[in-house]
């Protein structure tokens, strides 16, 4: 089976959302982050993270690949459960327990608490869903079809680009220094950031020769600040499910905008 | 005077190199906040101990503002690539970021100090600007944001975040942030990539 490299890694041919175009992503993602910062509601925040996961099976992203991001949920989990549980002050009719700090602990505490884990992780399973099936021309088509200046597009593609490149200078530089019998995560705090130091200096100085050649590459092929009239090989297409997309997100973010200028609902809900 | 120092003084005003230098510093910065192996996090969203900070105020002071833009793409790139937060979100934390690499290169360029901290000076703006003021603006708007969307439950889970975001950078802007500008100002200013004012 084919597969087609995105952001994060390798996708089928067959994910449905390959062939959607980012600026229809983009939306998506601003609807949902809208809903899901709009209302701190368990129901409602446990509907938008079952609604953004089911994007994910449909984008047909591998599990096995999500395995960092699902471990850093459970992380989170754990944290916010401590940190509502020693310092929050969520009202309920029931006080179970009272801290000399003021602190208490409801019956509404955990269930405020998972409502903050959902809110955060529907919005973080739609961006994964954009980078597990969007790739930096797309992102690249997409602002130039927005009508941005394409100095951005340039500086956006080319920073989403070196993270990659660098990724792989930096642990070139680790393993030399593992060759060398040196292992820079050893030791207490400040010996491993003074270990932080002797590694990030080749690779900032590596970066800086970097910079000039990049630099004189695209000038060469004629970079300009304020260019206008650019052509890219590739096109930016709109499909009919693009127009769907993009017509539900708008609508979505329309609904919460309504309901929010009438009061029914405030935009961002302090959970203080 | 060399002839890539008569270069220096001839390339004046902003060019295409500053853009391919900020987004190559950001790339670097994305990996640099990805691979710090030593953030640890004491409040949910804040990491306590957070390396990258050093490179965003280094890279304020030697690129001016191009510094800061490259460490709020930096973050923006590299949040969202971790999972940290999303997207949209990323693009508003992602400020106090810009800050802490501003406040130095601000510092620098008012009072007219030597990133290369030569002397008394330039110590002192690097130790009050640099060390402990770049990060207190920014861990106080990132902390309040965390606060206001539910991520830290409390103004007392408020104040631990910004405590020990600040002492934590005090530690890593003093132990990476000094030897960086010592030992790597000069290759920066001998390669032209030195940005003297906000701009070029």
């Amino acid at each position: 089976m084919s597969s087609r490299r995105s952001f994060l890694f390798y996708l089928p041919e067959t994910s449905p959302f390959l062939h959607v175009n980012a600026i229809s992503k983009l939306t998506l993602v601003l609807a949902v982050s809208v809903a899901a910062l709009s209302i701190l509601d368990f129901g409602f925040n446990l509907v938008i993270l079952l609604f953004t996961t089911a994007l994910l099976f449909v984008a047909r992203v591998p599990l096995k690949n999500l395995r960092m991001w699902l471990y850093g949920f459970a992380f989170m989990l754990i944290f916010l459960t401590i940190m509502y549980t020693l310092l929050s002050r969520v009202p309920g009719q029931v006080i179970y327990f009272t801290f000399p700090w003021g602190t208490f602990i409801s019956e509404n505490t955990m269930t405020r608490a998972l409502s903050v884990a959902f809110r955060i992780w529907s919005m973080i399973f739609v961006a994964l869903m954009f980078l597990s099936t969007t790739t930096d021309t797309d992102v690249i088509l997409a602002l130039a079809k927005l009508r941005l200046p394409y100095t951005l597009c340039f500086l956006v593609s080319l920073s989403l680009r070196s993270v990659l490149i660098f990724s792989d200078d930096w642990r070139t530089i680790l393993e030399a220094y593992w060759s060398k019998g040196v292992d820079v995560d050893k030791g207490g705090l400040v010996r491993r950031l003074r270990n932080y130091v002797s590694v990030t200096i080749p690779l900032i100085v590596i970066t800086l020769n970097k910079v000039k050649e990049v630099d004189f590459a695209a000038e060469s092929r004629g970079f300009r600040l304020g260019m206008r009239g650019r052509t890219y090989i590739d096109e930016f297409q709109w499909n009919p499910a693009d127009v769907f997309i993009t017509a539900g997100s708008v609508l979505a973010i329309a609904v919460v905008a309504v309901l929010a200028f009438q009061g029914r609902l405030s935009v961002l809900s302090i959970a203080v | 005077m060399t002839s890539s120092q008569r270069e220096i003084r001839v390339k004046r005003g902003v060019t295409p190199l500053h853009i391919v230098l900020t987004a190559i510093m950001a790339g670097v910065l994305g990996v640099m906040i990805l691979y710090a192996a030593i953030t640890t996090t004491i409040v949910p969203g804040v990491a306590a101990v957070y390396p990258a900070t050093a490179f965003e105020v280094v890279f304020g002071c030697w690129f001016g503002v191009w510094g800061g833009i490259a460490a709020y793409i930096g973050l923006i790139i590299a949040g969202t690539y971790a999972g940290w937060f999303p997207l949209p979100l990323g693009i508003v934390l992602a400020l106090s970021d810009f800050s802490a690499a501003v406040i130095p290169a601000a510092a620098f360029r008012l009072l007219k100090g030597d990133v290369g901290l030569k002397g008394g000076r330039d110590w002192a703006i690097y130790i009050v600007f640099g060390i402990v003021l770049s990060t207190v603006p920014g861990s106080i708007y990132y902390n309040l944001i965390n606060l206001y969307i539910g991520w830290i439950p409390s103004w007392e889970a408020f104040w631990v975040g910004v405590i020990s975001w600040n002492l934590g950078n005090f530690l890593v802007n003093t132990i990476i942030g000094i030897p960086l500008l010592k030992v790597v100002t000069p290759y920066v200013k001998r390669a032209g990539l030195y940005v003297e004012g906000w701009f070029s």
